[in-house]
């Protein structure tokens, strides 16, 4: 494109931006950084929502058969007498589930910060298709609307488990949570698919096209990359929860037996479904439910890196090796979903192949993990809040991996299979450690998403109690679990031998209760910060990426002028024989200015404006459609 | 707004969080707060299903657990008090440039202690619950295969786990920030990142062999030709069992032939039969109540005045939700589903009726002896194939005792097929419990009950035990149906009133 143009556009983006009004702003705003905005604060909603429903359920399993007001308070008939109701534990721990997974790890970590920092991080003037990005936004927070309202129905929420697993979810009968509540739920996650699918798309052809001038792939952000893996990963595998929920939805609506087969139902009698298979839903649920967790740890993977490498003033270690582990996670995790069904009667055989996959999905894992240690190994290692979260994401990380290795081999799963063992395992490993990612780029990215900065103390207090209420909550579950004591259980003093862990289950609350109520002090560190925090400068954290080029005031396009070129990689951290600790990836150093030949004058001048980006493109759909084009070779770049 | 209007505001929504955690924590107090422990549960049954959500509470350990609370709500307040405090510390720096206090430094003194508490506290819970971990001293056979895989990967996770976690939190202390040092620059190694992806690989790829030669060991059970065949069966909520009678033979089943008499579906001729009258009338009933929609409408507008002549405002409220339910279509539409499930029920069943070859199979006769029990005994030593039935929804046998588990799913047969070699006699002595027992849980979530769905499992010493026990036990047909739980019960009574009754 030519310059005029890119001048024109640029022109035309600031003028319209001075007369947006409050709706175009705020709500219905085609800004990726506003878009981002809104994720992150509907993922902090859902989360306090699920945090806090998590309180309620560890209440019970604490102090089994106690009153409590508060509960009878809240939850009216289903917490007659202060107690909670065995259907609606079973609710609230669904939704919990589903809400952490899906609307907090999921829309809340990837689609914040892909939104903030691909267009930054790639020097984009915005995602490459901002109304699909403005739907993407609406459709997640309706399908979180839709998921909260069916706490509403007589018949409660859906309450079969985070994963539905049918026959349970697909008869109304068969408990109360899978009437009415479990076709919201269904509703909900279908029109967080069509989000993500929105989100995903645009992701990937954003950063397969909309590069800036020298930002080759291999100079790229590995955050950048980590959201490409996911957007990937999730464009491939959310269509097949989509099938499977489509399905369910049939088998409950329309009557047909795609899940259903031989069934005699408690006071309906012998139903007329013949030929389905329960089994069918479980390998098209973790198809996705699989990957899904990669979803949720790439970008938290991505984030870590980002942060740790800044702040240890250290370039990442082993950049090459860090993309290529995401890029073997990402493949090997479309082919270990079937270790969650090793117990369901699935031919032996299948258990030997996921076996061997699941086991060796953790050699890249560990890869990253070491490189995360020599990252920090010989830095000059500031202590940020985002740092701490960032640490604490690893060590979470590697506590929940390594009890991975236990699920993952068949034999000691039959006895792990479903029990607290689980729960410990995937709260460290994806749980907790993709929220303390999130928090971590929270703290890291605040002074570019709100122009201020957070209160570092509290920041510290926050990551501490944080951390230590996660280990106190997690950690014992693992010897629970080894002892046998499953998972959804209402309470287990019917049960004699569970007896003996009462007293652990009282301090996992106390510990629960101290994790939860320590995010008060974040919400109200960034709530005040907002407002009244400190002005942030223009390069806070004296990082090398490109989002910290534009001004602290959001501006429509991102960058005033024209936009950056890039001369290095994003890590270029403490270089021998350079005053700076920093290296910015747009300062133009004596090499490249002659390899640049034409292009003699620094971008950061706007008066002589010779460097030209061609991504300038206000035609979004024929971006969109060449970036697809390009994908599948139609077109010759 | 300017600084003083700023700290009156903290200032006053501190109060505001104060007072209503007080307002919250106050009612805690007024009760007795009662952890249940393992004495009281042996006062709840063994049958599958009995379920009592809340009991009267007993003053047990309420002093200890009110102080639990009250530590825990001065920790929160301290907390708050905490922020609050930091946040005039860094507003005092603000004013005067001063710093109270270097949080950097701070920070990596933290993360050091809470490294060496966090490795003293994750051995010192390896030795106050690992033992109750049921990693060893196995009850069944392919138990030592089980158990030692899970050593071996133990050994080898917990040390990468502390070694990995100690350089985690050593390398940030060591190699804090401090003036004018600069850090390293060390972009990659590529012998480095090939050492660390090799050796993981081999480690794992062992893991992977050992792995498959025990998940193989236990899946592909070389006695199971031998082994005696018990079938265990689970609805919501419970578990009932089928022994083979004289016969030594367990008959055909199907889903369709599953009554109140006939809770397994066994293929008995007479039991069949009478069943099926019953399901004629059932199809006659709702076909009838499919043609009167109309007087059945007259009936309840009846029945709503009468209500309200005697000012009964609960009935007359539940007949108004009814006739709205008639008048929108729901009734209607149910009837015709009821209708349609019984038809394809006997058309499913005249099929089986038509092809006499596969008629005489089904009802051979092996069924009519067959034992149902509400508890599974088994003998030392000899193997047991279980295999299992589910009749509703997944449901999931757990003994993780036997290091047992497989889903029961409705539609096929799943099998678990292991050796016992420790009967409850010589487990309750070892354990020095008397009341010990064997137990097989319910461990995939199935409905309210879930927690609760268990069935005992008896290891008998002798064959003669065995034998006597198998004596006692009547064939299903004496002894006909299954103890359903008073959920279950409940619930199936209050449906079958909605759906059997022909007129109101």
């Amino acid at each position: 494109m030519s310059h005029t143009a890119h001048i024109e556009s640029t022109e035309h983006s600031n003028h319209e931006h001075g007369k947006q009004s409050f709706i175009s702003k705020y709500i219905f705003s085609m800004d990726h950084k506003m878009i981002s905005r809104q994720y992150l604060i509907t993922g902090m909603i859902m989360g306090c929502i699920g945090g806090f429903m998590s309180l309620l359920f560890r209440l019970q399993l604490a102090w089994p058969g106690h009153h409590f007001t508060i509960i009878e308070m809240l939850l009216g008939k289903w917490g007659k007498g202060g107690v909670i109701d065995p259907n609606f534990f079973l609710a609230l721990v669904t939704i919990h589930g589903t809400i952490m997974v899906f609307f907090v790890l999921t829309g809340g970590l990837s689609g914040t910060y892909s939104n903030l920092l691909i267009p930054l991080q790639i020097g984009a003037r915005d995602m490459a298709s901002p109304f699909m990005n403005m739907l993407g936004v609406w459709f997640f927070i309706a399908s979180a609307v839709v998921l909260v309202c069916s706490f509403f129905l007589e018949t409660g929420p859906a309450s079969g488990g985070w994963t539905v697993y049918p026959p349970l979810s697909a008869l109304d009968k068969a408990m109360p949570g899978s009437g009415t509540g479990m076709t919201l739920w269904l509703f909900s996650i279908v029109l967080f698919i069509i989000s993500s699918l929105l989100g995903g798309i645009n992701y990937i052809s954003n950063v397969l096209n909309m590069r800036t001038k020298g930002m080759s792939m291999n100079r790229m952000p590995l955050t950048v990359w980590s959201f490409f893996f996911a957007a990937v990963v999730g464009l491939l595998s959310f269509p097949v929860l989509l099938g499977a929920g489509l399905f369910l939805i049939f088998d409950r609506m329309l009557g047909t037996s795609f899940y259903l087969s031989d069934i005699y139902l408690n006071g309906v009698g012998a139903l007329d479904n013949v030929g389905g298979s329960p089994i069918l839903y479980q390998h098209l649920f973790w198809f996705l439910g699989h990957p899904e967790v990669y979803i949720i740890i790439l970008p938290a993977f991505g984030i870590v890196s980002e942060i740790i490498s800044n702040n240890a003033r250290k370039p990442i270690f082993g950049y090459t090796a860090m993309i290529i582990s995401m890029f073997s996670i990402s493949f090997l995790s479309f082919l270990v979903w079937g270790h969650h069904m090793f117990v369901t009667g699935m031919n032996p055989f299948l258990g030997t192949v996921f076996m061997a996959i699941s086991l060796i999905i953790a050699v890249p894992s560990s890869v990253k993990t070491f490189n995360y240690l020599t990252t920090l190994w010989k830095g000059n290692i500031r202590f940020t809040p985002g740092m701490l979260f960032s640490i604490g994401m690893v060590s979470l990380f590697i506590s929940g991996g390594v009890t991975g290795m236990f699920l993952g081999n068949a034999a000691v799963d039959i006895t792990l299979h479903d029990t607290y063992f689980v729960i410990g395992h995937f709260h460290l490993v994806m749980g907790a450690a993709a929220i303390f990612a999130m928090f971590g780029g929270v703290y890291h990215w605040f002074p570019k998403m709100f122009g201020r900065m957070m209160n570092n103390t509290l920041g510290h207090f926050h990551f501490w109690l944080t951390f230590i209420g996660a280990y106190v909550v997690f950690y014992p579950m693992h010897f629970l679990g080894a002892a046998g004591v499953p998972r959804r259980y209402y309470e287990f003093t019917l049960i004699p031998e569970f007896g003996v862990w009462v007293d652990v289950n009282i301090v996992m609350t106390l510990g629960a209760i101290l994790g939860v109520s320590a995010q008060i002090l974040f919400i109200y560190n960034f709530v005040k910060s907002i407002y009244w925090g400190e002005k942030a400068t223009q390069n806070p954290w004296n990082a090398n990426g490109l989002e910290w080029t534009t001004p602290v005031e959001h501006i429509h396009g991102n960058w005033p002028g024209p936009l950056p070129v890039v001369y290095r990689g994003a890590y270029e951290y403490s270089v021998p024989g350079r005053e700076l600790d920093y290296w910015p990836q747009n300062e133009p150093g004596d090499d490249d200015m002659v390899e640049i030949k034409h292009e003699p004058v620094s971008p950061e001048s706007p008066e002589v404006d010779t460097v030209e980006s061609d991504n300038i493109n206000t035609d979004t759909s024929k971006v969109f459609f060449s970036s697809f084009a390009r994908l599948l070779g139609l077109v010759k770049v | 707004m300017n600084s003083t209007v700023r700290k009156n505001l903290v200032r006053a929504l501190t109060s505001v969080f104060i007072l209503s955690l007080i307002y919250v924590a106050e009612p805690l107090f007024s009760y007795n707060i009662l952890p249940f422990n393992a004495q009281h549960a042996s006062w709840f049954g063994v049958g599958g299903g009995e379920f009592t959500p809340y009991q009267e509470p007993t003053p047990y350990d309420t002093v200890r657990t009110q102080v639990l609370w009250m530590i825990f709500i001065a920790f929160v307040l301290l907390i708050t008090v905490i922020a609050y405090v930091f946040d005039i510390a860094h507003f005092t720096y603000k004013i005067t440039g001063k710093k109270v206090a270097d949080v950097n430094k701070v920070s990596a003194w933290i993360g050091l202690i809470v490294l060496i508490v966090g490795v003293y506290y994750s051995f010192w819970e390896l030795a106050a619950q690992g033992k109750y971990a049921k990693v060893t001293n196995p009850s069944a056979e392919h138990g030592f295969v089980l158990d030692n895989m899970f050593m071996f990967t133990f050994v080898l996770t917990f040390a990468v786990f502390i070694i990995t976690e100690i350089l985690l939190f050593v390398f940030p202390f060591i190699y804090r920030t401090k003036e004018g040092r600069k850090a390293y620059y060390y972009p990659e190694n590529n012998k480095l990142e090939i050492f660390w992806t090799a050796v993981p690989f081999l480690v794992l790829l062992f893991m992977v062999f050992r792995g498959n030669a025990a998940w193989k060991d236990i899946v592909y059970h070389p006695e199971a030709k031998q082994a005696q065949e018990i079938e265990v069966f689970s609805y919501q909520f419970g578990w009932s069992a089928r022994y083979p009678g004289n016969d030594g033979k367990l008959g055909a089943y199907s889903f369709n032939y599953i009554s109140g008499t006939n809770p397994l579906g066994l293929a008995v001729e007479s039991e069949v039969a009478s069943f099926k009258e019953e399901l004629k009338k059932d199809t006659a009933n709702f076909s009838f109540k499919l043609t009167h929609i109309k007087q059945y409408l007259g009936d309840l507008n009846t029945q709503l005045e009468g209500y309200l002549n005697v000012a009964d405002f609960k009935g007359a409220k539940d007949t108004r939700k009814e006739i709205e339910r008639v008048k929108s279509g729901e009734y209607a539409d149910e009837m015709a589903l009821m209708l349609r499930r019984r038809t394809k029920q006997l058309e499913r069943m005249a099929l089986v009726e038509s092809d006499k070859k596969q008629f005489e199979k089904t009802f051979n006769g092996d069924a009519n002896d067959d034992l149902v029990v509400k508890e599974i005994v088994i003998q030392k030593g000899k193997p047991v194939r279980f295999k299992f039935r589910s009749r509703d929804v997944i449901h999931s046998a757990y003994s993780p005792d036997f290091r047992l588990q497989m889903n029961t799913v409705p539609g096929m047969s799943t099998y678990f097929v292991f050796t016992p070699i420790k009967s409850t006699k010589e487990a309750r002595a070892e354990k020095k419990d008397d009341e010990f027992n064997y137990y097989m849980y319910c461990n995939k979530v199935c409905g309210q009950a879930h927690f609760n769905m268990k069935i005992k499992i008896t290891v008998v010493e002798t064959e003669a035990e065995y034998n006597d026990w198998i004596k006692q036990q009547k064939p299903a047909f004496v002894n006909s149906s299954i103890q359903s739980s008073k959920v279950d019960s409940k619930m199936a009574k209050t449906e079958s009133i909605k759906i059997n009754s022909p007129s109101i």
